[in-house]
């Protein structure tokens, strides 16, 4: 669900007002679940590589959402960065927890996806996480037919007569509407300001 | 195939989506068509972002249900909020009693425990533990920004180092109940420091939780350890 400031769609930064200060505090974090639980939980599966890890992340992530909600600065940056230093910060404290003691020494915070992927070095790793969260909040604020198509051609792996077939567009459609997407997506992270030293 | 053509197919192209012969005429026109290259290096940038992307799931259904229910097991924020005031207006009378007694309360905050609580074993687990000789205190101090800082002092609580499992103190006060940390035991004694939250002062009951690592985090684990405090 695209986050988003139209007149009668809170914000991300008015929902954690919101659970500062009382007012609906459970609706206003369900709200946000809904906005980025699949952002979380993609991160968490990333990051630790497990499904079960990948849940208590995303319960934990939240949880301190939750109790932590005093604290946000919606001046010192967006709920979309805090949020993503939280997730970072629970995935290494869950590597903590779990005693992989002969991995300790990358227990350094930026470098906790390197458990999973050796070959990269740990600014490359930070890098990739930081684009990776930041493609991921992209995708969520693409319009849905768009983030359809992105799916199923690149995640799912489908080829254009393929979606055409499975959602019955017509195939020029199908290409018409992945050719933008692309563009939209490149816009969106352009826009955040996050990737421009990427794309 | 001219430009149009082949740019209303270049995403497609990008993501991998073209068959092999539509895919063949747009390398070919590529070589020799530098507006179309610009565009081309433009699209696959947006591609190598999404590689390093994860791809979207949905969270298992019942993880967004037990998220809410944990949170309606703690105080809200708000009320927290306002707990914390509350603390902070005995804190404001205890300074205008007298500057005397605040020095003396600010000494015994720093250098002596508040609350020392003895941890004693559960029904289930009080024969192995209490043949294993097992004993254990938590030993509550106050701190300047609020916190409790805990040190829980735990003899022959464990004769191994655990891989599978670790453990939780939780404070609990009737349904409401607070974490003050995950930890993991040694062999012989355990000294480990855990930070409680300013409003788990309220709370009296403590609980040791023993959780297992590859358990969902929803549970609160096997209760081992159990005080009161007074």
């Amino acid at each position: 669900m695209p986050r988003t400031s139209a007149s009668n769609t809170p914000t991300d930064e008015q929902l954690m007002i919101r659970i500062a200060s009382g007012k609906e505090p459970d609706a206003a974090l369900s709200t946000l679940y809904d906005r980025y639980g699949r952002t979380v939980y993609g991160s968490g599966l990333k990051l630790l590589g497990d499904r079960s890890l990948a849940e208590e992340l995303v319960q934990e992530v939240f949880l301190k959402v939750w109790r932590s909600s005093r604290s946000f600065d919606p001046s010192r940056g967006g709920f979309s960065t805090w949020l993503y230093r939280i997730t970072r910060s629970v995935a290494v404290d869950i590597h903590r927890r779990r005693g992989i003691s002969a991995l300790s020494v990358l227990y350094e915070e930026d470098n906790v996806a390197s458990i999973r992927d050796m070959t990269s070095g740990p600014q490359e790793i930070v890098d990739n996480s930081w684009l990776a969260w930041r493609v991921s909040r992209a995708l969520e604020n693409l319009d849905e037919p768009y983030r359809e198509v992105i799916e199923l051609s690149y995640f799912r792996g489908l080829s254009q007569r393929e979606i055409a077939r499975e959602t019955g567009m017509p195939l020029g459609t199908v290409k018409s509407r992945t050719l933008r997407a692309l563009k939209r997506l490149r816009q969106e992270l352009g826009v955040t300001g996050a990737s421009r030293e990427v794309l | 195939m001219d430009c149009a053509e082949i740019r209303n197919d270049l995403g497609a192209f990008v993501v991998g989506g073209l068959e092999p012969p539509e895919s063949a005429e747009i390398r070919r026109h590529l070589k020799f068509c530098p507006a179309c290259q610009e565009e081309f290096r433009k699209l696959r940038e947006v591609k190598r972002a999404l590689d390093v992307t994860p791809q979207p799931l949905e969270p298992p259904p019942h993880l967004k249900k037990e998220i809410l229910n944990r949170i309606h097991s703690e105080s809200p924020p708000v009320r927290r909020s306002r707990r914390w005031f509350a603390l902070s207006a005995v804190a404001v009378a205890l300074v205008a009693a007298g500057a005397v007694l605040w020095a003396i309360l600010a000494q015994q905050a720093t250098n002596t425990p508040v609350a020392v609580v003895k941890l004693t074993p559960t029904p289930h687990y009080s024969s192995v533990l209490n043949e294993r000789g097992y004993w254990g205190v938590a030993k509550f101090y106050s701190s300047h920004s609020g916190n409790q800082r805990v040190e829980l002092k735990l003899n022959n609580l464990s004769n191994s180092r655990s891989k599978e499992s670790y453990y939780e103190m939780w404070l609990v006060s009737g349904k409401d109940r607070l974490s003050a940390g995950t930890f993991e035991t040694t062999p012989g004694e355990t000294d480990v420091w855990l930070n409680a939250p300013a409003e788990s002062r309220d709370y009296r009951t403590v609980l040791i939780a023993l959780k297992p690592k590859n358990e969902k985090y929803s549970s609160g684990g096997k209760i081992v350890l159990r005080g009161e405090r007074r």
